[in-house]
């Protein structure tokens, strides 16, 4: 069942909605109303409030209700800063860059030696190229698939292979891939169990699938979880998990849980001190945005949030970012 | 209103089923349950315990006949109090609450007596139990022993099956009676406590699920082999009627949906 805003979005253009539920728990389990909140980022649907639901089960949180499968082209406007990250030459997107170089390194030690490495939802490929690059991996085996045409095909214009497709549109061969990477992904997806069933298809055993999400249980999470936290990245975010949901959800594909690690997370902090400033008036106002702007972010503020998220990372094992590590055991699916 | 055959059945039984009279009731309540989590700031005590899995085990929405309108018609429902006063003579609903089970990730409740929560003063205190949603073997039913209203049994805190000494239970029992009946707080200072109460059990049966059992008593002695339990298996608009010291306890849910109970107890006056 769909149905169009009440506000007209995006110009002219109605964004049409369908209810969400738990991917855990179903339609059945016991919700509540947690937060709101406009598009604060893009103000791709005008001023409308989008209401962020709680599943009282599992504690994942979702947009409900939330955008149908057409509206993807309005609410992923062609600025979205995913599609021309590697276009992007500030000092805090060169910095991301550095700590992507370490993540690779980190998923490299989970590869097993043999298959496909395949990162979903690839953006302008500066994923792939950073891993076919590292020269740990066999010619030929790295590549992403991306469901924005613009951003995929920018990716091949850079000799980087990258497809265009969506996860679930994707001709995935059974037992065929060593690593699967779905950094920043599973949270926009429609049907993410689904997502996950179909990557336990495609590892072999042995095989890891890394999930890197924003944790709904994280500290600023819950400083801001009103209205204003950036993670919740309305209304491109359709779940945010927490620990334990996501390793649920994966067993429930009929993976193991490897490991969970607490990652830094700045741009939620920043953004969550954007969406703040956005509506609270006055001259505070404004030095907030001009501080907290979100995309490119300053170094400053970025350093500042790095560190708290560190302190809290090592402390407590909880920051608003995760990532999940899954293995497809031999024997299994 | 009752037969001679349902008044005698609930005195010597200590309970009493009532086949589908409330159905339309349990529809009411079930939307209206929605509606109040639909609605930000929800104003009722709200309470949950956590299971090995990691996923909720139960939910206690308490004092909702006090701030939702449906609840309060309910609890206050000519048929409901007719039926209550002609078990009990007058009386007024004490406390309410809904107890809900998760799918598949509901608990089980151990065996208890309801009067061994509460300072009432007297034993003629009775508790309505509504289905809101079915209630199979499977997926929570209640269970009863008949008879077992007769004494007050003596209960304990349990904690991964080991009894713990009478003296603990004793303490915890206090620190829940500061919250009055402990699901339906009354006033801000009992609402400060209540509130304080869930927070800790949330977080410690979170972390440390074998916990669970740390705020709930149950039935320390042995039950005689002739007070086997009864199963209830209800459907929504059922209502079993059981006295405070009627011994009961409701199975685990694995079934694919939630599991879903109105209780409102009432106490007799004067």
């Amino acid at each position: 069942m769909t149905r169009a805003l009440s506000t007209p979005a995006f110009g002219a253009t109605t964004l049409a909605t369908e209810p969400s539920c738990c991917p855990l728990c179903g339609p059945d389990a016991l919700h509540r109303a947690v937060a709101s909140g406009p598009d604060f980022e893009y103000r791709t649907s005008g001023d409308h409030e989008w209401a962020i639901h709680q599943c009282l089960v599992c504690d994942t949180l979702y947009l409900n209700p939330r955008p149908t499968e057409a509206a993807l082209a309005v609410i992923y406007p062609s600025n979205y800063y995913a599609f021309s990250f590697s276009q992007t030459k500030s000092l805090a997107y060169r910095a991301k860059g550095y700590v992507d170089r370490l993540s690779v390194r980190k998923y490299l030690a989970l590869y097993p030696g043999e298959g496909l490495v395949c990162d979903i939802g690839a953006g302008d490929g500066r994923l792939v190229d950073l891993l076919a690059h590292s020269g740990a991996l066999a010619p030929n085996s790295v590549y992403g698939i991306e469901p924005s045409l613009a951003a995929a095909t920018a990716a091949q214009q850079r000799g980087i292979d990258v497809r265009h497709a969506t996860m679930e549109g994707f001709d995935w061969q059974p037992d065929s891939h060593g690593l699967l990477v779905l950094q920043q992904v599973i949270e926009h997806v429609s049907d993410p169990a689904a997502c996950l069933r179909l990557a336990a298809r495609a590892l072999r055993p042995g095989g890891c699938l890394v999930l890197e999400t924003p944790n709904g249980g994280g500290f600023d999470a819950r400083l801001f979880h009103r209205r204003h936290w950036g993670g919740y990245h309305i209304p491109r975010h359709f779940f945010l998990f927490n620990p334990t949901s996501l390793c649920r959800l994966g067993e429930q594909a009929g993976l193991s849980v490897v490991r969970v690690d607490a990652l830094p997370s700045p741009n939620f902090w920043i953004q969550s001190m954007h969406h703040y400033g956005s509506e609270r008036g006055g001259v505070g106002a404004s030095l907030l945005m001009r501080l907290f702007r979100p995309h490119p972010p300053r170094v400053l503020p970025l350093a500042l949030f790095t560190c708290i998220d560190l302190v809290t990372a090592a402390l407590f094992n909880t920051t608003s970012n995760m990532r999940v590590v899954l293995r497809k055991e031999p024997g299994r699916c | 209103m009752l037969t001679e055959a349902e008044i005698r059945e609930f005195r010597e039984r200590g309970y009493l089923v009532l086949r589908g009279r409330f159905r339309e009731q349990a529809g009411v309540l079930r939307e209206a349950l929605q509606e109040m989590l639909d609605a930000p700031g929800g104003a009722v005590h709200y309470g949950r315990r956590f299971g090995p899995s990691g996923l909720a085990a139960s939910h206690r929405f308490g004092g909702l006949m006090r701030s939702i309108p449906a609840f309060a018609d309910y609890a206050r429902d000519p048929d409901v109090l007719g039926i209550v006063t002609e078990l009990l003579g007058p009386a007024e609903p004490f406390r309410d609450v809904v107890l809900s089970k998760p799918a598949r990730s509901g608990g089980k409740l151990a065996g208890h007596q309801d009067l061994a929560y509460w300072d009432v003063g007297h034993d003629r205190v009775l508790t309505t139990w509504l289905a809101m949603t079915p209630a199979l073997e499977a997926s929570g039913a209640l269970w009863l022993i008949p008879g077992s209203h007769g004494r007050r049994e003596v209960h304990r805190t349990v904690l991964g099956g080991r009894r713990l000494p009478l003296a603990f239970t004793r303490m915890l029992r206090l620190l829940v009676s500061l919250t009055g009946t402990g699901d339906s707080p009354r006033n801000s200072g009992q609402r400060r406590w209540a509130r304080l109460k869930e927070g800790v059990l949330e977080g410690i049966t979170r972390r440390w699920p074998s916990l669970a059992g740390l705020g709930d008593l149950q039935v320390a002695g042995d039950t005689p082999a002739s007070a086997a339990p009864v199963l209830v298996v209800a459907e929504p608009g059922d209502m079993v009627l059981f006295h405070g010291l009627t011994v009961h306890g409701s199975n685990a849910n694995r079934l694919d949906s939630r599991r879903d109970a109105y209780l409102v107890t009432y106490v007799a006056q004067g």
